[in-house]
């Protein structure tokens, strides 16, 4: 086969992630939102990430498609769920890691790894949006006014943290607008958003058994403060996957078995 | 399995409903009575032994009658306990078309039932009470009795019933019919075991529950066809299956509940074995009976209080090593720990489900917390296809 290229889509609730390699390297990856087409944004974001690796769509040999999306799906050649995709990204950017914690928008879930970077074990939150992203954004934009982004720095200011106890994301709202009416610093409160995530994620966490290294993927990865607030929770050190968005983790992970398949498909 | 001899044990929930109520009325317009029971310690032998027909009422998967059991029990109450009263009320044909119903004590929900299947839906309901330390050393004799005492009480209501007196002889019969039916459903689910197996565990599945609502003859006559040729099968010139071995444990799979095992085959899990109340559970062990001059009561009675290993009323330590029994048996390389939503019993149960497996098989198993509404079949579906692909690289 003369020169090619292998794709990995992750249509999540929230975006759509893709990622394209080449000879099992990291070529490019984008970031879009689903919107209310998941088929069509994962298709969307796969074309503009083949035009950002500067490769024709004719060079694209295998892609895989992870996420929730991934039912709707016509352009997959195989589908694999995401945390068989995840365990895979995240072992491929740190060998050592033997738990991966991915906080997306929809759900939550912890992941154990063996030395190979296969799932041996995991989790996922399915009971309500509590310990996910949509948590944090529906506090933040609803009631906070304050954009995702700065939760993290916002959070290192808290002088105290507040104790949030609603796990249910719309009684957390009338639970902050009360803490607000006391009184409480923003800050604070974000803090306490954080400790409750990190505690819905914790408990999940140490019901798997949490082994070092640990590594944090998905949106919520980048918000520095539930990443604090889980290294206090789960008592240990937590690494961000370096020099990769961690949003990309579970398409990089299907990549990675893009390249797989289409390498058995050759060998046979 | 596709053959027009077992079409009656392999056909679909709706037309064996419609059959077997249609057979039910019958009856009933010649002057029988019907007993439905919930629950597989409920000796269906008695029923018979009394002249009325047994039916075993386990349907579930169905939104509207859990909705309709909503006005009774509470909504954060398991789907199936819920449905067991609003079957009645959404007039499914088999459990309007009874006379009264049995129901063992085997949770909270299922003791309401008992009772309100009188108090609300105005039919004759008798309870059967269980022990819950019948296995320890120092309560089995005394449990033994209790139970002994409660099958009695059962016995009488059955007479009142149909004005039918349960003979030793009558009920030597129906333990001896029984007997064979058990017998025979536990050669079925035994040939799973192999990779190599004439039939799979999801029609013996569907085989054993076709079995709650036909005649005992009947069902006894067309499970002995259906044994007979696949034991002419040629096993060794079957292609083993190489698919990953699963074990489905957990809450009543009722009738008409296919989500999950749905979702499991489509993912390309094979099941093999199962510690379900309305699967393997309900047909192990025979009733022995000791003789002419043994007491075929005391016979039920050791039969239905120690074989039925529900977490409710068994103690952990036999529960696990049954499990892990059976996880050895048939080779098991994953446990699907099947809990309907609210149901505390199971949900109870599986963090030392879970552990055991991994310490003293170190296998891994899912648990799926599930209710009868399709909502959450997307959620369930990436649980289990990650579960299979996680074995699959094995």
């Amino acid at each position: 086969m003369s020169e090619h290229i292998v794709a990995g889509v992750d249509i999540g609730s929230t975006t759509a992630k893709a990622v394209v390699l080449k000879d099992g390297r990291f070529l490019v990856g984008r970031i879009e939102s689903t919107g209310s087409n998941p088929a069509l944004a994962g298709q969307e974001v796969l074309e503009s990430t083949i035009t950002d690796s500067g490769y024709d769509k004719s060079k694209l040999e295998y892609t895989v498609v992870t996420g929730y999306g991934r039912v709707s799906a016509a352009f997959a050649d195989k589908t694999v769920t995401e945390i068989t995709c995840h365990g895979r990204g995240a072992h491929f950017v740190s060998p050592d890691i033997k738990t991966v914690i991915d906080i997306g928008g929809q759900d939550s879930k912890v992941i154990s790894v063996d030395e190979t970077g296969r799932v041996v074990d995991f989790v996922i939150n399915d009971k309500c949006a509590s310990g996910t992203g949509r948590f944090l954004e529906s506090a933040a934009q609803l009631v906070l006014h304050v954009p995702l982004e700065e939760l993290g720095k916002l959070s290192a200011k808290a002088t105290a943290v507040c104790k949030i106890s609603s796990m249910c994301t719309v009684f957390a709202q009338t639970e902050i607008i009360s803490l607000l009416a006391a009184g409480e610093s923003k800050e604070n409160i974000i803090a306490g958003l954080h400790a409750s995530i990190a505690g819905r994620v914790g408990t999940m966490a140490n019901r798997l058994g949490v082994k070092p290294v640990v590594i944090m993927t998905g949106g919520v990865a980048k918000n520095s403060g539930v990443k604090y607030a889980l290294e206090q929770e789960l008592g240990t050190g937590i690494i961000v996957p370096p020099g990769i968005d961690p949003q990309l983790i579970g398409a990089l992970g299907a990549a990675l078995i893009a390249e797989d398949m289409l390498k058995a498909k050759t060998a046979t | 399995m596709n053959d027009n001899n077992t079409s009656i044990l392999l056909a679909p929930l709706a037309q064996r409903i419609e059959r077997d109520s249609a057979r039910i009325t019958g009856a009933r317009k010649a002057g029988r009575k019907a007993v439905g029971y919930f629950c597989p310690h409920v000796p269906e032998e008695l029923i018979m032994a009394a002249d009325m027909i047994p039916v075993r009422l386990a349907q579930g998967g169905d939104i509207e009658a859990v909705a309709a059991g909503e006005d009774y029990l509470k909504a954060d109450s398991c789907p199936y306990a819920r449905s067991c009263l609003g079957f009645r009320k959404t007039g499914n044909p088999i459990y309007t078309g009874i006379d009264a119903v049995c129901v063992a004590y085997t949770c909270d929900c299922m003791r309401k039932n008992q009772e309100y299947w009188a108090e609300y839906l105005g039919v004759p309901s008798f309870p059967l009470g269980i022990t819950q330390t019948h296995d320890r050393l120092r309560s089995k004799t005394q449990s033994l009795e209790y139970f002994k005492n409660e099958l009695d009480l059962l016995a009488g209501r059955l007479e009142g019933l149909s004005g039918q007196r349960i003979t030793g002889g009558k009920l030597k019969q129906a333990i001896e019919l029984t007997n064979r039916i058990r017998d025979i459903l536990w050669r079925l689910f035994e040939y799973p075991s192999s990779r190599q197996t004439p039939i799979e565990w999801r029609d013996v599945f569907r085989i054993a529950q076709a079995g709650f609502t036909m005649d005992r003859q009947e069902y006894l006559d067309e499970l002995t066809l259906l044994n007979d040729r696949l034991e002419k099968i040629d096993r060794e010139s079957l292609t083993p299956d190489s698919r990953p071995r699963l074990m489905i444990c957990g809450s009543i799979i009722a009738q008409g509940d296919d989500k999950v095992l749905d979702i499991v085959e489509h993912a390309g899990g094979n099941i093999v074995a199962d510690s379900v109340c309305t699967g393997s559970m309900f047909s192990r062990k025979r009733v022995t009976l000791f003789g002419l001059v043994g007491n075929p009561m005391d016979a039920l009675a050791e039969r239905y209080l120690y074989n039925i290993p529900c977490p409710f009323m068994t103690d952990l330590p036999k529960r696990l090593s049954r499990i892990v029994k059976i996880a050895r048996d048939y080779h098991i390389d994953g446990i699907i720990y099947y809990s309907l939503k609210y149901c505390d019993t199971w949900r109870a149960e599986f963090k030392a489900v879970r552990d055991t497996a991994q310490k003293q098989l170190s296998i891994p198993t899912l648990l799926i917390e599930a209710e009868y509404s399709p909502a959450d079949i997307g959620t369930i579906k990436t649980k289990v296809e990650a579960f299979i692909e996680m074995m699959e690289d094995r």
